[in-house]
């Protein structure tokens, strides 16, 4: 199965989601997605769906059909896949992971390529939330200055 | 501005209307608190050559034993290229600067926050509840620690002293402070990661008790330039006092005799165990996990390894962190990950900790 012939119906506005990378640090070692908020002092896996979207995210900001058009070369996407992929987006973003960016030229669109691999099951992803970190790295906040002079909070 | 000026001194306040880069902050500190030294306390670790000054009694008693016993009084301020870091006593010179003023909504932290600022060159971090204040200008490879009083340094302090200077300096070497045990033999070691109360510190110690080599129960230092080599940075150990009838090794010496329950008796291991300073090379990340029936080791993934190793090493650190996590994250990619399940604490607990690591290292070397 491909997405080629599904059919999406948005009631959002088209944006783009990013990983936040002023606050987040992450990496994916062998498929798996290892996150941590340095604002909140949480840190996250995922599964393994989660983790190959937030793969995705990592190189570039994309939109829920890029997202899908990816997802769609290695899975059997349900029908509400959108829907699905806007829920998952929306909770990263409360957890301050990710963020909505402008739609990005030249991003990929929702017309996929017929796929030839044996495609897998989509299990929605998961994220796991950990807090026993969240106390000890919060006072510990982080500040840098400018040139101009003394200290601002830590934003990028 | 005079540099006897026997009062509290704000850097900060100096500017006024225009205020002052951290850069001039740091400046100014130097300017006021750094003294020229007619000898130092000299070690190398890592490569690394270091320097130590200040108030020698406070110095003596309560920073270097936690450091080593190869430090060297040497007369004659510190040589070009050396690591600098001069110690102020401020309640017994009398010049006291402030820290950076801070603006921001960091200013409503509670008492036990530790601040950080960070540019560039200059890295400042600010423990509140101790009134630590440590400063380091980076390119010109020295810094300053402000101490109430050297006497009364709080043991944790004693413990892992000037830990923040270490991880500034030593992370643009490409070496890295992380959170962490380490115990082997000459050849190969493991690295046990997890957060305080984890179990790393309760292996670490069975396996120095059963005669491996010992880098660290809590804090060690991680070279990644070629294969990964740990080395020993304290000397001390922290054992939850519930295990301390299980025995010690007998040079140890308490920091915290008089400490609440809740917390880890604190001790300083004397001589240095072998592994500590030479160092073992790392052959596998081993994340500890208390409990089970029988002691016993199964493979994990990396990414269980780097969730037990980076959010707590991130947690001691002060500032850079991005740079630490990805060293953790290389690490993780690097070296095979286990779980080392504990079984329940026998009176061979030690050996069987030996048996099960060696048992482990036979077979991945």
């Amino acid at each position: 199965m491909t997405i080629k012939n599904l059919t999406y119906e948005h009631d959002h506005e088209p944006s783009s989601y990013t990983i936040d990378r002023s606050v987040v640090v992450s990496e994916v070692i062998d498929g798996e997605a290892v996150i941590i908020n340095l604002d909140s002092g949480r840190y996250y896996s995922l599964n393994e769906t989660g983790s190959v979207i937030w793969g995705m995210l990592l190189p570039q900001s994309m939109d829920i059909h890029g997202l899908v058009r990816k997802l769609g070369e290695r899975y059997a996407l349900p029908q509400d896949i959108d829907g699905i992929l806007i829920n998952a987006m929306e909770h990263w973003i409360s957890e301050g992971l990710v963020v909505r960016s402008e739609l990005t030229p030249g991003l990929p669109t929702n017309q996929a390529e017929p796929g030839t691999a044996e495609l897998r099951e989509f299990i929605p992803p998961q994220l796991d939330i950990y807090t026993d970190m969240q106390d000890f790295l919060l006072v510990d906040p982080i500040h840098e200055v400018d040139v101009k002079g003394h200290p601002t909070p830590h934003r990028k | 501005m005079s540099s006897d000026l026997a009062t509290e001194v704000n850097p900060a306040s100096l500017a006024n209307d225009e205020r002052k880069s951290l850069d001039a902050y740091v400046e100014t500190a130097f300017d006021l608190l750094y003294r020229s030294a007619d000898h130092h306390y000299r070690w190398t670790l890592a490569g690394m050559t270091w320097a130590l000054t200040g108030d020698s009694l406070g110095l003596e008693r309560y920073v270097l034993p936690s450091l080593g016993s190869d430090i060297q009084l040497v007369d004659g301020p510190p040589a070009p290229g050396t690591y600098h870091i001069h110690c102020v006593d401020s309640g017994a010179t009398r010049h006291r600067i402030h820290p950076p003023q801070c603006t921001s909504e960091g200013d409503n932290e509670t008492d036990d926050a530790r601040r950080i600022w960070l540019n560039d060159n200059v890295r400042v971090a600010y423990q509140v509840r101790a009134d630590i204040l440590m400063l380091a200008d980076i390119s010109r490879g020295r810094a300053l620690v402000q101490v109430p009083s050297l006497i009364d340094l709080p043991y944790y302090e004693q413990a892992k002293p000037i830990r923040d200077v270490f991880h500034w300096f030593m992370s643009g070497a490409g070496l890295h402070l992380l959170h962490a045990a380490v115990i082997g033999r000459e050849d190969a070691g493991v690295l046990l990661p997890g957060r305080s109360g984890s179990g790393k510190s309760s292996v670490a110690l069975a396996g120095l008790m059963a005669g491996m080599h010992y880098v660290g129960d809590d804090m060690v230092l991680v070279d990644q330039a070629n294969s990964p080599r740990a080395y020993g940075l304290y000397t001390t150990v922290n054992v939850v006092r519930a295990d301390l009838h299980h025995g010690l090794p007998v040079t140890a010496r308490i920091l915290n005799s008089n400490g609440p329950p809740s917390d880890k008796a604190v001790f300083r291991l004397h001589p240095e165990p072998y592994g500590f300073r030479s160092g073992i090379p790392l052959k596998a990340l081993l994340v500890p996990c208390i409990g089970g029936s029988t002691m016993s080791i199964e493979p994990c993934s990396g990414a269980r390894a780097l969730s037990s190793l980076a959010p707590s090493t991130l947690m001691q650190m002060a500032g850079e962190r991005e740079q630490l996590f990805a060293q953790c994250a290389r690490l993780a990619r690097q070296l095979p990950a286990f779980i080392l399940h504990t079984g329940p604490r026998t009176e061979r607990y030690p050996e069987d900790i030996s048996y099960t690591i060696n048992l482990l290292l036979d077979e991945i070397t």
